[in-house]
């Protein structure tokens, strides 16, 4: 598959190249119109990161690594369900090192009854230790290295902290990942 | 809370994907006076809205792009985050549809020479999700994370005569996490970045034991240590002598930067 877009200088010319159709509103490139070929970057979620569902009586940690394998070892939490870490592709320049930043600190699921005011730890879950299938040879930090044909995928997973007195209910938070060009 | 809480039903969250994207170029380099235009198109199978906007980064000498706060800026940052103006800031799309963003760099008349960047973001926002899918099962604790996932792209603005220098040096194996690793280092001097690839080669081979393409050194380092994992069949044929070569990319020219002739053993 290629990375590159042509684009005709009469507009946005987008080929089917890229699994899309042609734009809807591309103008007819007339003849002499110049064309340059573009490097692209792509980026795709195949996958969300989840915990599966837990039976909590008590404190303790779960940890998601980013193969997909589950530690919950703690006496007083039972997981089950389907466990999912997320997943991404990448698509560009070929055999080229990216960088991944994921969160470097805490990141706080709320419960829908959560106040900033009044809220203890029964509203609040952490989720920390955000963790990459891809890293740097030297640093250990998180990196892909794209293949010869531009492709590239990287798997995240984390650790969620648990204080044993949450309330029932759907705890949510969202999580930054970028990719990052050179 | 002393009783157990129940599990909930798993909580299978579906993939719809809301914000891929595709962007191009990957790279942008301003010389001050003409505007450009980075393409940004909705590639998921839902209409999207894109946030757009500038960040800073600083290169480690592993290459890796660090985030720094706007509060951190030095005065080469605050001067690139002054300069630059671009539009739209928000974008919302639907499936297949692309739309460019304008970009310009106005530099101040009295602005030293020297190399300007910031990384442009573009990051899908959320949607807000309807009451029904927020509605919890009476018991147990669920966990619904949702990814805000995007790309940063370097916008690069070359003001004045600028210059860089690069060697390479010390290319040496050693032994990895996973196997054999190809050590490199290159050290770049002066006020500008340079790009490209490092394609090492064997005397009597036609394509390169190892490539390793976009390989930037931005002016915040002077030093760039690469490592290239190797297969053991790389591995192998990567002893006596080998030739190191740092040349432009081949859309922009391809032409020599650094080169090398090494002993590897």
């Amino acid at each position: 598959m290629t990375k590159t877009l042509r684009f005709g200088a009469a507009g946005i010319t987008m080929f089917a190249a890229l699994g899309m159709g042609t734009a809807a509103h591309a103008d007819t490139a007339t003849a002499d119109a110049s064309a340059e070929v573009l490097d692209a970057l792509v980026l795709t979620n195949t996958a969300a990161l989840d915990f599966g569902a837990m039976v909590v009586s008590g404190a303790g940690t779960v940890v998601l690594d980013p193969a997909n394998s589950l530690t919950c070892t703690d006496p007083d939490i039972v997981c089950s369900g389907t466990t999912s870490a997320a997943a991404f592709t990448v698509e560009g320049t070929a055999n080229k090192a990216v960088t991944i930043n994921l969160p470097t600190g805490t990141v706080n699921l709320r419960h829908p009854n959560y106040n900033a005011a009044t809220s203890a730890g029964e509203h609040t879950i952490e989720l920390d230790t955000f963790t990459s299938s891809d890293n740097n040879a030297t640093s250990g930090d998180p990196e892909v290295t794209l293949d010869g044909t531009g492709d590239g995928s990287f798997t995240v997973g984390g650790t969620i902290t648990i204080d044993g007195s949450e309330e029932a209910g759907l705890f949510e938070a969202t999580f930054d990942v970028s990719v990052e060009y050179s | 809370m002393t009783a157990a809480v129940l599990a909930a039903a798993a909580f299978a969250a579906p993939v719809n994907a809301q914000g891929d994207l595709l962007v191009a170029p990957t790279r942008v380099i301003l010389d001050g006076s003409r505007g450009t235009e980075v393409i940004l198109s909705n590639i998921g199978s839902e209409e999207a809205t894109y946030r757009i906007g500038l960040e800073l980064r600083r290169m480690e000498e592993n290459g890796r792009l660090v985030p720094v706060e706007k509060a951190e800026a030095n005065a080469t940052e605050e001067a690139a985050l002054g300069m630059i103006r671009y539009a739209p800031r928000r974008i919302t799309l639907p499936p297949g549809q692309p739309q460019a963003v304008r970009l310009a760099a106005r530099p101040g008349a009295d602005l030293p020479d020297g190399e300007y960047r910031v990384h442009m973001s573009f990051k899908a926002i959320p949607k807000p999700r309807s009451v029904t899918e927020q509605q919890t099962q009476a018991q147990g604790v669920s966990i619904q994370l949702i990814p805000i996932y995007g790309v940063t792209i370097p916008i690069i603005v070359r003001h004045g005569r600028l210059e860089a220098q690069v060697a390479i040096n010390q290319p040496k194996i050693v032994a990895g996490e996973n196997g054999p690793e190809l050590a490199v280092t290159m050290s770049r001097a002066g006020d500008s970045s340079v790009y490209g690839e490092l394609r090492i080669t064997k005397p009597g081979l036609d394509d390169p034991i190892a490539l390793l393409r976009g390989v930037a050194i931005y002016p915040e380092i002077g030093t760039r240590e690469l490592r290239i994992q190797l297969t053991e069949q790389q591995a192998a044929s990567i002893t006596g002598q080998l030739r190191f070569e740092y040349r432009e990319m081949p859309e922009a020219g391809g032409g020599l930067i650094a080169a090398v002739d090494a002993f590897v053993g």
